[in-house]
């Protein structure tokens, strides 16, 4: 899998910050992308490369926490570093909770800065690749029928077969034949492969839950 | 007549302490025998008695001024003045003059140092310390002294027709009484009045003095033979009102040294009101006339001084408040204000890295690392902008009155206001007449009085839900320019109306109410005028004027100068 190069995306409304943290991040052999508010860095859709957001906390219009907050609700959100001039505690704080990389205050270090850009493209990355691996168990767990599902459920948790169809008031054979069919569809060749699949799939053996995970932490 | 020695030498710091007592002693010996001399002039002839003993306000003047280590240097001077005026006297005897001197120095130095303890550190400059002063120095102490003066007398055999206490009581008494804050206040004030002189006023000081000779030589020179009218005695009255209320304490005591010569002379030759008895009863009479004149005049003036002295301190007062509403602005701007400066930092600092890291990459870019330089240097003089405007606001000052265009005021203000508002989330708009006529005004507090505005503004809108707006707007109508701030907030209560502009009047939680009724009281000062009212949809809008400088009548503003705010 080739990524193209991650871009770090600076968001400040102040011209002449913006234009010398791109210079100094294009210095330091980044892509660098800049905006001037909020509204036009969404407009961007950035999220589907790689990188970071460099984000001033204080602008004009929505403020770096509610752009934060709206950014969390896309499962493939970039990382955020926060930069703010006069960063008080409970802001960071709350920073830090959703989720951000770093707060740092300005003016702004460089080793700071770059050592935050740095780890925040790591995260990403990081990122990527389970949403990577999520996304195709959870393609397969959703090419499953719903009686499927729960023949899964019932494997993972522990059932014999005889218990499952009971519980299920089938037959045993086609319990076994739903099995296998499950088997073949999530690409394991043991039970203790599957069993470990479904793991990584948190809510995955309960149907009814499955939808609500967000996070993959 | 007057004298205006100078008790203390300055004759220089170079000269060593020793070598100044002595300059100080043989000068203060100098003036003592010139006033005794000229005092010698006024001896009534049968009885050679002067009824105005001037020489003991000297030493009062003298003990007043100096601390009492140095009062020594001013008693040598005093023992050899009184040797130098009595030597060849043919009236007193230079050892009685001398006797008498000591007892007389005695009762000067307690006045003085009663003068001290009970009354101001400076004297003559409230009614109690001048209180102090008469019941000392024209009272107590020739009570004192005039016992043992009386027994003197009577032992070289002196028995004459007056009762030697009530004459000493008011022979010495008057004198100081008149003559001692004349001289002290000269001593004191005489520099600053002489640097300060102008035109008007030594006119004004001129035709007083001719009025009072002419009325005095009108009034006490009439001979003997005219007939004499007892409700003339009035007629120096209004001139000595007239320098009680316009030249204070020292004024009026210097105008009733001069009654008091001429009348003391004139009775002295037979003329005027007081010669109709016999000479005892004559100096008795000028002495009572001028003791009961000098009262009521000096208390008046202290009065008068001590209102005029209130005035000017609640001048300042108004000033340092003015000053203090400014620090309290910019408290409530610091957030935003630190922030201003810390962008440009924080750009410089990115910049300068920045161009550190092209530097050391190995194909140099020097454009880039100019257009670096440029920037930085862009927002370095940014930042010195907003420090510099943040000092021209908080530095304690004098009103300056100049030309001013109140949209520069205006765009100075967004330049301290806009971040502040940007952080509370409401947008300042500006809607600026073009070809605003110039005002005459301090720039510092017009933006001030903006500031307070503004900062009102933004405070009425903190609980609205909906898109906040300040809006500034200028425009001249005939005679001045309307300054106009308005807000989208709660609008002001219809009673509340009354107390807007109120000193501590304030709907704010944490507001001192100091704001508008600073803004209300530098509004005045520029010959203007502030409202409030309500606007029709939402909010209100505070308006101020200015009057436009082409307006203004010379005579108003020169008279507006001189209000002492800063």
């Amino acid at each position: 899998m080739t990524e193209p190069a991650p871009i770090v995306h600076v968001v400040d409304d102040d011209d002449s910050v913006r234009t010398a943290l791109m210079r100094l991040l294009r210095a330091a052999g980044f892509e660098v992308r800049g905006y001037s508010c909020a509204g036009k860095f969404l407009l961007a859709k950035p999220g589907h490369t790689p990188g970071c957001v460099v984000l001033d906390v204080r602008m004009p219009g929505p403020s770096g926490l509610e752009l934060q907050a709206a950014l969390g609700e896309h499962r493939d959100a970039l990382p955020i570093i926060f930069l703010t001039g006069h960063g008080d505690i409970p802001m960071s704080v709350r920073a830090i909770k959703a989720g951000a990389v770093d707060f740092l205050t300005k003016p702004v270090q460089r080793e700071a800065l770059l050592t935050a850009v740095h780890t925040a493209l790591v995260r990403d990355a990081e990122n990527r690749a389970a949403n990577g691996r999520v996304n195709t168990l959870r393609s397969r767990y959703e090419s499953l029928t719903a009686r499927e599902r729960a023949v899964l459920a019932l494997v993972v948790a522990g059932r014999l077969n005889k218990q499952i169809a009971t519980e299920l008031q089938i037959a045993e054979r086609t319990v076994k034949a739903h099995r296998a069919k499950v088997m073949e569809k999530m690409q394991v060749t043991s039970l203790a492969e599957l069993i470990h699949l479904a793991e990584q799939l948190p809510t995955s053996t309960q149907p009814e839950r499955q939808r609500s995970f967000d996070n993959f932490e | 007549m007057a004298q205006e020695d100078k008790p203390t030498a300055e004759s220089g710091s170079s000269t060593s302490p020793a070598v100044r007592a002595v300059l100080t002693a043989l000068l203060f010996a100098a003036a003592f025998c010139v006033l005794q001399r000229l005092t010698f002039l006024l001896r009534v002839p049968p009885l050679q008695r002067a009824p105005f003993w001037t020489p003991s306000a000297l030493i009062v003047t003298a003990l007043l001024l100096e601390p009492p280590r140095r009062w020594w240097i001013y008693y040598i001077g005093l023992c050899i003045g009184v040797y130098a005026a009595y030597f060849d006297d043919l009236v007193i005897p230079v050892p009685k003059a001398i006797l008498a001197a000591q007892l007389g120095f005695g009762a000067t130095a307690l006045t003085a140092w009663a003068v001290r303890r009970f009354g101001a550190s400076l004297p003559f400059m409230s009614t109690n310390s001048l209180l102090v002063f008469v019941v000392f120095a024209t009272f107590v102490i020739p009570l004192i002294v005039a016992g043992p003066v009386d027994l003197i007398r009577l032992r070289f055999g002196a028995v004459d027709a007056w009762s030697t206490a009530l004459r000493l009581f008011l022979t010495g008494g008057l004198g100081v009484l008149i003559a001692t804050p004349a001289l002290t206040l000269t001593v004191q004030n005489g520099g600053h009045w002489f640097r300060a002189r102008s035109g008007r006023r030594i006119v004004e000081i001129g035709s007083l003095a001719t009025g009072l000779a002419l009325v005095g030589h009108f009034v006490f020179g009439r001979s003997a033979g005219e007939e004499s009218l007892p409700a003339l005695l009035y007629a120096p009255l209004p001139l000595l009102l007239w320098a009680a209320m316009r030249f204070e304490l020292a004024g009026v005591c210097w105008a009733l040294v001069l009654v008091a010569f001429q009348s003391t002379w004139s009775a002295m030759h037979g003329r005027g009101p007081f010669v109709s008895r016999s000479p005892a009863e004559n100096i008795l009479q000028v002495q009572l006339f001028l003791l009961t004149i000098s009262l009521p005049l000096m208390f008046l003036a202290v009065v008068i001084q001590e209102r005029r002295q209130a005035s000017v301190a609640l001048y300042e007062t108004q000033g340092k408040l003015a000053h203090a509403s400014r620090l309290a602005i910019v408290g409530e701007l610091t957030a935003s204000i630190a922030h201003e400066i810390n962008q440009p930092l924080g750009a410089i600092l990115s910049n300068a890295e920045a161009a550190e890291m092209l530097l050391s990459s190995i194909p140099t870019t020097p454009t880039e690392v100019r257009q670096i330089l440029n920037d930085i240097r862009k927002d370095d003089l940014r930042a010195s902008e907003v420090v510099r405007r943040l000092r021209e606001l908080l530095r304690k000052r004098e009103m300056q009155m100049e030309s001013v265009d109140l949209n520069d005021v205006v765009s100075d203000v967004l330049g301290l206001i806009q971040p502040e508002s940007a952080r509370r989330g409401i947008v300042v708009e500006t809607s600026l007449a073009a070809d605003l006529p110039l005002v005459r005004g301090d720039k510092i507090h017009l933006q001030q009085i903006l500031l307070n505005l503004l900062l009102n503004g933004m405070e009425a809108m903190v609980d609205s839900a909906e898109a906040k707006t300040l809006t500034i707007s200028t425009q001249a109508n005939e005679t001045s320019v309307v300054t106009a701030v308005t807000d989208v907030g709660t609008g002001i209560k219809p009673g509340q109306f009354a107390q807007l502009f109120d000193p501590f009047f304030s709907t704010k939680k944490e507001g001192m109410g100091l704001g508008l009724s600073i803004a209300r009281s530098l509004v005045e000062a520029h010959g203007g005028r502030i409202w409030a009212e309500n606007n029709i949809d939402k909010g209100a809008t505070f308006r101020f004027t200015v009057p436009a400088e082409n307006s203004l009548p010379k005579k108003d503003l020169s008279a507006r100068k001189e209000g002492l705010w800063n």
